[in-house]
């Protein structure tokens, strides 16, 4: 006789509820059998909406799997109760809507999104637990997952991460082609674990990279395709604790970073019960919250229609635009950043010594050594998305994206700790707290946005809708009045103004959309 | 106190393990869970069907008794079976009910057991003879589908005939598909009736029934309706307006749609628009008759109570 599953109660659909829909006379004769006993039937999971399973999923890990009671993605309807705490007045915000734990949150919208999520933490604190309980979610054995699972260690060739060609091939074979490779089994796998990846040699986290950033591996010219995978990575501590150092590139493939955050002794009597009654959750995952490989790829479409409105999006540029600024390290305007600096090999105490004129406390630039990517900020728009779609909204709201930017950019946005930020006795802990000091950096970038009352006063965005309409049919009188225009702008802005990095972007576009305009204007009399 | 019965015995003892940590765990996650009474539970409600599953279908006892136990644990730990169970028509479904349908529950236990108890808690609203009408009839007729698909729409239909008229809609589709004998049986049909024929005089005409006896009683109406102090629905005498063929009905800040046939009545929640947009069609300054295309409700100003029965002018 088979045994119960234990731990196999799923929460109850709305996870999130809504306003109930107004009353209706149409009454399903259906419903006669619905109730509170669950049907053990595959097709009713089958049928609940992907983001209500997501859900259920994210709830049966916090309730039965892994012990996160920490919800520090916080999210509020109406004001919040808060209490002020300790010497340092630290504030306890008890949430007054449905808030999550980041730790249990973060790796399930990898898993929806198919992104790489690297979990850090001291030892014991579930992040390999957590990573193979996203395989079991993506319908894999829990034996099959652990045996895919990569274990980082100092003596990993290339062989043992990707494969071995046949030693009976590699003495007769003619050529290259009639080489047969025995790739490993988790190459093909659509949930793929590397635990301990800094404990992984230089050589071969390059060909990790391989896979990591374009998705095939390579072996003796013969390649391997891999699927759409999401990607968790462990390290006990990614600052080079690691045996080594890991390359920059390979790090900057990670697309979030997860703090595993310490274990409440008030929850020992779930452990407690836990060791006394044998459990292991990850062998008890529910059917109910197991996805199909059709409906992660559905999860991904379903993500990627979620809107992300403008105003929200306009405040990402605004942010964005804060920190690629770096006056002093160009001659030309287009290379006054931070990137230049960074390449020259000029040491960063030269260049920003040199770097004044600007209020350095108050320019959010000046906290940074860098700026963002482009694949940061892809990173950061569709994790937005996922968050938004896990809440149930067909829109991405600003606390989305303020709540998922420090997990997205905690690895990518280096602080300079000799910012005068840093220095005030406020501001200490967010020398030490990163996510504290991102989730602050954006809410005072948001607090500048509002200052300068950009979503009413935003020339260059008029100026750039403007554009976006087409050229097609303007004539020269009007064109030669746009650009009038747009140098009115740029006049007007650079006139007696300190250089700040979200004004240096503007006048980039502003520049950008003139030559456009010059361009077509010389087409135009060209052509006549 | 009855001693477990063998068969079942012999599959509790052969998975205890399991069987314990599932109910550790019931115990972890409901501290409240009363375990005697679920030890009374599987004696009186889970034992009678893994008994006559495991006499019958032999091969079928395993799964039937590791789902039953599975449902029997939530039951308990939601108090719906045993001391303090509000609706004992549940524990009637487990003792009485699914070991008359052994057959057709032993292929698919977990779904098809959820369903039947989930049917028992939602005849709760129905006066309890008719709901106990409603166990007899499936374990007299039951046996008689001819599949899985077919028992549950049975249950429908007669879950209507119960007195859960608002399924009458969806429960006049489902008789329509079982096979006819059993859609007269099920109706009270005379055999000389079609199905066919049956099913339109159905649709035509909600305060008829092939069965004679519940047309003639239908014919003097149903009261319903009490002060909510006496564990009735409405705080104050009601307001009732017709639309429709329905009614909806006002009391104090609540506000309900009232839907009747010859089955019964049922009372579901409405919108205070829902009343505002019908008409007021009630005529009479001490007694109210309101009247829908095909009913009308009797009240006073001073009685919390209605009667609904069939328009008077109603052609029968």
């Amino acid at each position: 006789m088979s045994l119960f599953k234990p731990f196999q109660r799923v929460s109850r659909a709305p996870t999130n509820p809504r306003p109930a829909a107004p009353a209706t006379r149409a009454f399903d004769v259906g419903t006669l059998y619905e109730g509170p006993l669950s049907a053990g039937n595959v097709d009713v999971a089958s049928q609940t909406p992907l983001d209500e399973k997501l859900r259920q999923a994210y709830f049966w890990i916090v309730n039965s799997a892994i012990i996160s009671p920490h919800y520090d993605v916080e999210y509020n309807q109406g004001p919040p109760s808060q209490f002020t705490v300790g010497d340092r007045k630290r504030t306890l915000t008890l949430p007054s809507a449905q808030s999550y734990s980041s730790y249990v949150l973060l790796p399930l919208l990898t898993f929806a999104t198919r992104r790489k999520c690297l979990l850090v933490g001291g030892p014991g604190r579930g992040k390999t637990a957590s990573a193979i309980l996203m395989g079991v979610l993506a319908g894999y054995p829990v034996r099959e997952v652990r045996r895919a699972m990569q274990h980082g260690h100092p003596q990993m060739t290339i062989a043992d991460l990707l494969g071995n060609p046949l030693p009976a091939d590699l003495v007769n074979a003619q050529s290259m082609d009639a080489i047969r490779i025995a790739w490993r089994n988790w190459l093909g796998m659509r949930v793929k674990i590397i635990d301990e990846y800094n404990r992984i040699p230089t050589r071969t986290q390059s060909a990790l990279l391989t896979v990591m950033g374009d998705n095939y591996a390579e072996v003796l010219n013969h390649i391997y395709e891999c699927p759409d995978s999401a990607w968790y990575l462990t390290a006990n501590d990614d600052r080079g604790g690691g045996t080594y150092q890991v390359i920059e590139a390979l790090r900057d493939r990670i697309d979030v970073v997860v703090p595993a955050l310490a274990f409440n002794p008030r929850f020992l009597g779930q452990l407690l019960s836990r060791i006394e009654e044998n459990l292991r959750p990850e062998e008890l995952v529910p059917r109910e919250i197991v996805f199909t490989e059709s409906e992660i790829d559905r999860l991904g479409q379903e993500i990627r229609a979620v809107d992300l409105p403008e105003p929200v999006r306009r405040r990402l540029e605004f942010f964005t635009s804060q920190f690629e600024l770096m006056e002093s390290a160009g001659a030309q305007f287009e290379t006054m950043t931070k990137d230049v600096a960074r390449l020259s090999g000029v040491e960063w105490s030269e260049v920003t010594a040199a770097d004044d004129g600007r209020d350095r406390l108050k320019d959010l630039g000046c906290q940074t050594r860098n700026g963002l990517s482009v694949r940061n900020l892809m990173t950061l728009m569709i994790y937005a998305k996922a968050l938004a779609y896990f809440r149930g909204n067909a829109t991405v709201e600003l606390e989305d994206l303020r709540q998922v930017l420090p997990f997205v950019l905690g690895d990518k946005l280096q602080p300079d700790p000799d910012a005068p930020f840093f220095a005030l006795p406020e501001n200490a802990a967010y020398r030490t707290d990163r996510l504290g000091w991102l989730r602050r950096l954006f809410d005072l970038s948001c607090e500048e946005y509002d200052r300068l009352d950009l979503d009413n006063d935003d020339a260059v965005g008029a100026l750039g809708e403007e554009f976006d309409r087409g050229l097609d049919g303007l004539s020269e009188r009007e064109v030669r009045g746009r650009l009038v225009r747009i140098e009115q702008v740029v006049g007007e802005r650079t006139r007696g103004r300190k250089l700040y990095g979200h004004l240096y972007d503007d006048l980039l576009k502003l520049k950008y959309l003139h030559q456009r305009y010059t361009n077509y204007l010389h087409w135009l009399s060209a052509s006549s | 106190m009855s001693a477990v019965p063998p068969h079942f015995a012999r599959l509790l003892a052969a998975g205890r393990g399991g069987f314990n940590a599932r109910v550790a765990q019931m115990r972890s996650r409901v501290p409240t869970f009363d375990a005697e009474a679920f030890g009374e539970f599987l004696r009186e409600g889970v034992a009678p069907l893994v008994e006559t599953v495991a006499t019958r279908l032999p091969d079928a006892a395993d799964a039937c008794a590791l789902a039953a136990f599975d449902h029997a644990l939530e039951l308990v730990a939601r108090k719906l079976v045993g001391p303090g169970a509000r609706n004992p028509l549940v524990a009637r479904t487990w003792s009485q009910l699914l070991p008359a349908l052994a057959a057709q529950v032993a292929p698919a236990p977990a779904p098809t057991i959820a369903a039947l108890t989930h049917a028992a808690m939602h005849l709760d609203r129905v006066p309890e003879d008719r709901a106990v009408r409603w166990v007899d009839q499936m374990k007299r007729l039951g046996p008689r589908a001819a599949s899985r698909d077919e028992l549950l729409a049975l249950g429908q239909v007669l879950a209507w005939t119960a007195g859960l008229s608002h399924f009458r809609e969806g429960a006049l589709e489902k008789l329509a598909t079982l096979t006819p004998t059993l859609a007269c049986a099920a109706m009270g049909a005379p055999s000389s009736l079609t199905l066919e024929a049956m099913c339109a005089r159905l649709r035509a005409d909600r305060w008829w029934s092939p069965d004679d006896v519940i047309t003639h009683q239908a014919a003097r109406g149903f009261e319903l309706g009490a002060f909510t102090g006496f564990g009735g629905a409405f705080p104050e005498p009601p307001q009732v307006r017709a639309a429709g063929e329905d009614f909806v009905v006002r009391s104090g800040d609540r506000h309900f749609w009232l839907l009747a046939d010859v089955h019964g009545w049922s009372l579901h929640p409405a919108t205070p628009t829902d009343f505002d947009h019908a008409p007021d069609r009630g005529e009479g300054e001490g007694t109210r008759v309101t009247t829908s295309t095909v009913s009308q409700v009797i009240g006073t100003p001073l009685s919390h109570r209605l009667r609904v029965m069939p328009r008077a002018t109603h052609p029968r």
